[in-house]
């Protein structure tokens, strides 16, 4: 990467700070970080608040810096504005109304209110579902991060903070996955993250190109892992809405607080919690009436279960009949 | 998709010597040129497009299933996917216990939350960016693998080269961007860049606010065609079940009972028809049938196994002796004083013997004698260990009374179940089955058509009319919804209106054939309903033929108590029919035309109470008040003016209770003066201490004929005489005199408008006096201050968000020229 002039001197700034003086550099080059509870939880802080005010700022600015992961990130906006809406829109107008329809309007609305809920927590969570037992059977950990360092334009003539910090995972480009991050700096060692995949995925040991054998291979993977984690994060989060709209669910929001300060309340609302959360549970299992109107719960559980299981199936097996090699193996091959 | 560059120089390397030539040849590649081109959508090739992306959703899906996708595919994925949650959750919610037109309503927001998401930034973004920029924010092109783009998408990639001189100069200009200004083309490039960015960023700013509530605002709109097409459609649909009854009803055959009873039948043929036995085929045959039907048919069924006979064999006394030692552990008697023989003796001849219902139950105070016998004996021969007189009792309780003991000596009956016996019960259950699908099917229409439930088609009708009065009365819609707090303040409004109306002849005329309209409308709609129709394809004959048909096959197989529940209290034949009160068949009539009275009564009281207002307006056809006192003239008719728009069945039954003046002015005796509909008091009102009248049996007579008994307005006649409801308001005020008027009330006995009471019951009262008008604006107010309410929220909202948005279009963009140098 061809580093602008002015970086030189800043290459100890944080992408954080204004004073140079304070700031650390938190990565100097694009780094592989580990794929931890922390890592993640520190990478979507970092995206949410960016995209609420950098990223929000630079392209309300029209910022010729602004880039398309800016604007992908800026895609959280929506989705939570989106879902704060969608409660307000079932219930701010219920208290203007008489009482009776007030109540009716509320027990709905705070149903939905739930059901946006439920479908994002469920939308984020069940997306290890399928990646997790991916890598448990192959080794290949499709949301590996790292972060990128990013260098941008100065906006004007003494602009000196041009650089910036992306989070990135490894495979999310599938035309350009990061091979180049998986290679160990230790010459001797270079592949030992592609001799243990190829082990893994049972293709031996001691192989001389490993990373060449494998590359391929775990492209397949990350591409039908991503194709099973999105379908069945919807249908999971489909599932959450239908959880969220069962009747013993409205026990618990008739005692619902947050009034940690008054515990006793508080304490009753959690045990109405999982009173509810079980008897709804079964409701929407169970299913009232007959035909389709009783057993759509099941469908709808199945379904979406289904989606994770036969999305991790298609995903590790029959991985290794690839016959796209480029070159041969067994040919001798100069290379300038 | 283009060649592989990689894979033809191999290819070609393969195909070729080895040696120096080759490597020396690769300078000659390069690129092959680009075949991307800018996409030019136009409304004609929406269809077409549309296909080719479902076609291109569908290989992107098949290439990533196969782990063979690119990012661009797997990007669609995405949207494949939302859209399938989406539908999911429409699929689940439209299977659950909510009213048709809500079902449907599921799949409308659905389609709304996905419209509003990709209609939003072309209505609020791309459409004002082109009108005031020039600029299309949401151009699309092909790249050269066939990968449809939006333009703007990557601004740090912006496919520029697809954009010719010409086009970029012409947005130049559109946006003012000097002609003569040095490199134009890049310059106004990074102007649009500029402009994208912005408004992109825009639409993640603004995406998350307008699109819940696009959607609610779309599903509000749709929400009364939605009802309308459901409701007529469920309408038609529930006629059909009428009109193609005799090819509709077999699909509602279900031959459970008749399958499980031949089970039974196979399984037990001519072995004795044990109580339990009697019981599990009662229990099939009757199965799903309402408690009165299966009342009488296990009624039946008992004559129809002929009378009980029982045979007390030695399984028999075994199972006696057990039951008795078990009684008495139970009570806490150690010893049995009973065994075999004894037994034996007492019963004697009859072991072994047919049984009648009284015989099996002398050998049973027999037995019970016998034991008695011996524990008085035990006792006397050992006081010490001597049972007492509690422990007896319970011991006889629990023997006889708990029915263990009479259930084990009758356990074995005499009765067989024969083949004569099964043909007789194929028959009683071919008949009920019958009888049953085609009662379902009865049920299914009553239940679209009239049921007391959401959507049923006389509630959408309801609410279709009484959501129309106010606009019709001319009602100020604030006021009106300022009243939805109390009924009292919507009876005010209402009888202003009222009299407004009642003053003014053309208006008057307009209201009331507007509401001869509605009645009538509704008349039509429940036509299959109607009780009076003699046709052969109305539900009340075909109600009749399904009973009675039962009823006589019924009464052909002795049937004769479940032929009654059916139909009612017949001597000899069916057809004759002494009472059919209490019957199926009449609680099959009475529910459609109760829910019917209820509805009718209610409109034509408003009619009434209209012209009522109109007489007194006129004064004319107010013979009830003719040699009254001013004064209780006055009296009366502010009574009526009440009760027509408020009152309840409640005020009817108790007489009214009006605070009146004890001693009125007898000596005025001139008529009340009207102006512009209201009444000018002279006396009412002047006076303190105002108390009722219980003694006064006039007052509610005159009351109840000035509104139900004198002659209606000329004007209301001469629009009712072109309808079809005449004779049902004639009708209507009859009855309502008759059940209502000369209803008895303890309190107030001689208050009665005829000679004698009559005994209408509470329910037929309440269904004459229907809902008050103010009742019924006041449920219509308030459903209008919802919805009212609601769109001012959120679709003022809307409106601020959408303004905001289109005005932002004047802030972006925005960029100095390069200043010239000097030498330029």
């Amino acid at each position: 990467m061809i580093l602008p002039v002015s970086s030189n001197k800043n290459n100890n700034m944080s992408v954080f700070g204004k004073d140079p003086k304070d700031k650390k550099l938190m990565y100097d080059k694009d780094t592989l970080l580990e794929n931890t509870f922390n890592t993640r939880m520190r990478a979507n802080y970092d995206k949410f608040t960016n995209a609420l005010t950098i990223y929000l700022t630079k392209g309300l600015k029209g910022s010729k810096n602004a880039n398309f992961y800016e604007f992908l990130t800026m895609g959280m906006i929506p989705y939570v504005v989106g879902s704060i809406t969608l409660m307000s829109v079932f219930n701010s107008a219920n208290k203007h109304f008489s009482h009776f329809a007030g109540a009716k309007a509320s027990a709905v609305g705070r149903k939905m209110a739930l059901g946006v809920l439920f479908y994002g927590i469920l939308k984020s969570v069940t997306k290890s579902f399928v990646t997790t037992p991916v890598k448990w059977l192959t080794g290949v950990d499709t949301e590996l991060p790292y972060a990128k360092v990013n260098y941008e334009l100065p906006e004007y003539p003494s602009d000196s903070d041009i650089t910036n910090i992306e989070n990135h995972k490894v495979f999310e480009s599938k035309d350009f996955p990061r091979w180049d991050l998986l290679y160990n700096k230790d010459v001797n060692k270079r592949n030992e993250y592609y001799d243990k995949v190829a082990k893994k995925l049972g293709l031996g040991d001691n192989l001389n190109d490993s990373d060449q054998e494998v590359k391929p291979l775990i492209k397949k993977i990350a591409i039908k892992t991503d194709m099973a984690k999105i379908l069945s994060s919807y249908l999971w989060a489909a599932a959450g809405v239908c959880y969220a709209f069962q009747d013993p669910w409205l026990n618990y929001l008739n005692a619902a607080t947050l009034k940690i300060w008054k515990p006793k309340e508080f304490i009753h609302s959690l045990k109405v919690f999982k009173r509810s959360a079980v008897d709804s549970a079964k409701s929407f299992f169970k299913g009232s009436g007959k035909g389709l109107q009783k057993h759509s719960g099941k469908i709808m559980l199945g379904v979406a279960a289904a989606s994770s299981i036969i999305g991790v199936i298609n995903a590790v097996v029959n991985i290794k009949n690839q016959k796209n090699d480029v070159i041969d193996k067994n040919r001798k091959s100069v290379v300038n | 998709m283009g060649n592989n560059l990689i894979n033809s120089y191999l290819n070609n390397l393969s195909q070729q010597d080895s040696g120096g030539y080759v490597l020396s040849n690769r300078t000659f590649i390069k690129p092959l040129p680009p075949k991307g081109h800018l996409v030019h959508k136009n409304f004609l090739e929406l269809p077409a497009e549309t296909v080719k992306d479902l076609s291109y959703d569908a290989r992107s899906f098949k290439k990533a299933l196969k782990g063979k996708a690119n990012d661009h595919e797997l990007g669609k994925i995405n949207d494949i996917a939302m859209k399938i949650g989406g539908l999911a959750i429409a699929g689940y919610l439209m299977t659950k216990k909510q009213p048709p037109s809500e079902k449907v309503m599921e799949l409308v927001g659905f389609a709304s939350f996905f419209g509003a998401m990709s209609l939003w930034p072309k209505l609020a973004l791309q459409l004002p960016a082109k009108l005031i920029h020039g600029i299309n924010i949401r151009q699309e092109y092909v790249d050269s693998y066939g990968r449809q783009k939006m333009f703007f998408q990557d601004p740090q990639y912006i496919p520029w080269d697809l954009v010719s001189d010409k086009k970029i100069n012409q947005i130049g200009d559109r946006m003012r961007v000097p002609k003569d200004l040095p490199n134009r083309r890049e310059f106004i490039q990074e102007k649009m860049k500029k402009t994208a960015i912005q408004n992109n960023t825009m639409w993640m700013l603004t995406a998350g606010f307008a699109t819940p509530i696009m959607s609610a605002l779309v599903c509000n709109a749709c929400e009364k065609p939605v009802k309308k097409f459901v409701g007529d459609y469920r309408s038609k649909q529930a006629d059909k079940l009428i009109t193609d009854f005799p090819k509709i009803f077999p699909k509602y055959m279900d031959n459970t009972n008749f399958r499980n009873l031949e089970n039974v039948y196979k399984l037990n043929k001519d072995k004795p028809l044990t109580p339990e036995l009697v019981k599990q085929i009662k229990k099939i045959i009757t199965y799903g049938f309402d408690g009165i039907t299966s009342s009488a048919v296990n009624s039946d069924l008992d004559e129809l196994f002929g009378s009980k006979k029982y045979i007390i064999d030695d399984s028999v006394l075994d199972k006696t002796l057990s039951t008795v030692e078990s009684v008495m552990h139970k009570t806490g008697i150690k010893n049995i004083f009973l065994d075999k023989n004894t037994l034996k003796n007492i019963l004697k001849d009859n072991i072994d013997k047919e049984l009648s219902e009284q015989e099996a139950d002398k050998m049973l105070r027999l037995v019970c004698a016998k034991i008695k016998q011996n524990i008085l004996q035990f006792n006397s021969v050992h006081p010490d260990e001597s049972i007492n007189d509690y422990q007896i009792k319970m011991l006889f309780s629990k023997l006889v009374k708990d029915d263990s003991l009479p259930a084990v000596l009758k356990s074995n009956s005499a009765n067989l179940l024969t083949p004569a016996v099964m043909k007789k019960l194929k028959s009683v259950c071919a008949i009920l089955t019958d009888f049953k699908a085609k009662n379902n099917v009865l049920d299914k229409f009553i239940y679209m058509k009239a049921a007391a439930a959401p959507e049923s088609v006389i509630a959408n009708t309801w609410n279709e009319i009484t959501s129309s009065f106010p606009e019709l009365f001319g009602i100020n819609l604030k006021a009106g919804q300022y009243s939805r707090f109390d009924r009292k303040m919507t009876g005010k409004l209402i009888r202003e209106r009222f009299e407004a109306i009642s003053s003014d002849n053309t208006k008057y005329k307009q209201v009331i054939q507007a509401l001869i309209d509605k009645i009538s409308g509704l008349d039509a709609k429940m036509k299959m309903l109607d009780t009076s129709s003699a046709s052969k394809e109305s539900y009340v004959s075909i109600v009749d033929s399904v009973f009675d048909e039962a009823a006589l096959k019924l009464d052909n197989l002795d049937m004769k108590e479940t032929a009654k529940s059916l139909i009612g209290v017949y001597e000899g034949n069916v057809k004759n029919v002494k009472s059919s009160k209490g019957s199926l068949k009449n609680i099959q009539l009475s529910y459609v035309s109760n829910r019917l009275l209820g509805i009718r009564s209610s409109l034509y009281r408003l009619l009434n109470s209209l012209d009522f207002y109109k007489r007194i307006s006129t004064l004319k056809n107010i013979q009830a008040l003719d040699n009254l006192p001013r004064e209780v003239k006055e009296e009366i008719v502010e009574l009526c003016k009440k009760i027509t728009v408020e009152g309840t069945t409640a005020d009817f039954a108790t007489k009214f209770f009006d605070l009146r003046n004890p001693n009125p002015n007898l000596s005025d005796l001139s008529q009340i003066e009207v102006k512009d509909g209201k009444v000018i008091n002279k006396y009412l009102n002047k006076t303190k201490d105002l108390v009722d009248l219980p003694n006064d049996k006039n007052f509610f007579k005159n009351v109840m004929r000035l509104m139900y008994e004198n002659d209606l307005h000329p004007e209301t006649v001469n629009l009712l005489s072109n309808s079809v409801i005449t004779n049902e308001v004639k009708q209507y005020r009859k009855d309502f005199i008759e059940d209502v008027g000369n209803a008895f009330y303890f309190a107030k006995p001689y208050h009665i408008v005829g000679n004698s009471t009559t005994e209408a019951t509470l329910y037929t009262k309440f269904l004459r006096v229907g809902m008050p008008p103010d009742q019924m604006l006041n449920t219509t107010f308030k459903e209008m201050y919802h919805t009212k309410k609601w769109l001012k929220m959120f679709g003022g909202f809307g409106a601020v968000l959408l303004g905001v948005t289109v005005f932002s279009q004047f802030l972006f963009g925005k960029m100095k020229a390069p200043e010239r140098s000097k030498n330029d």
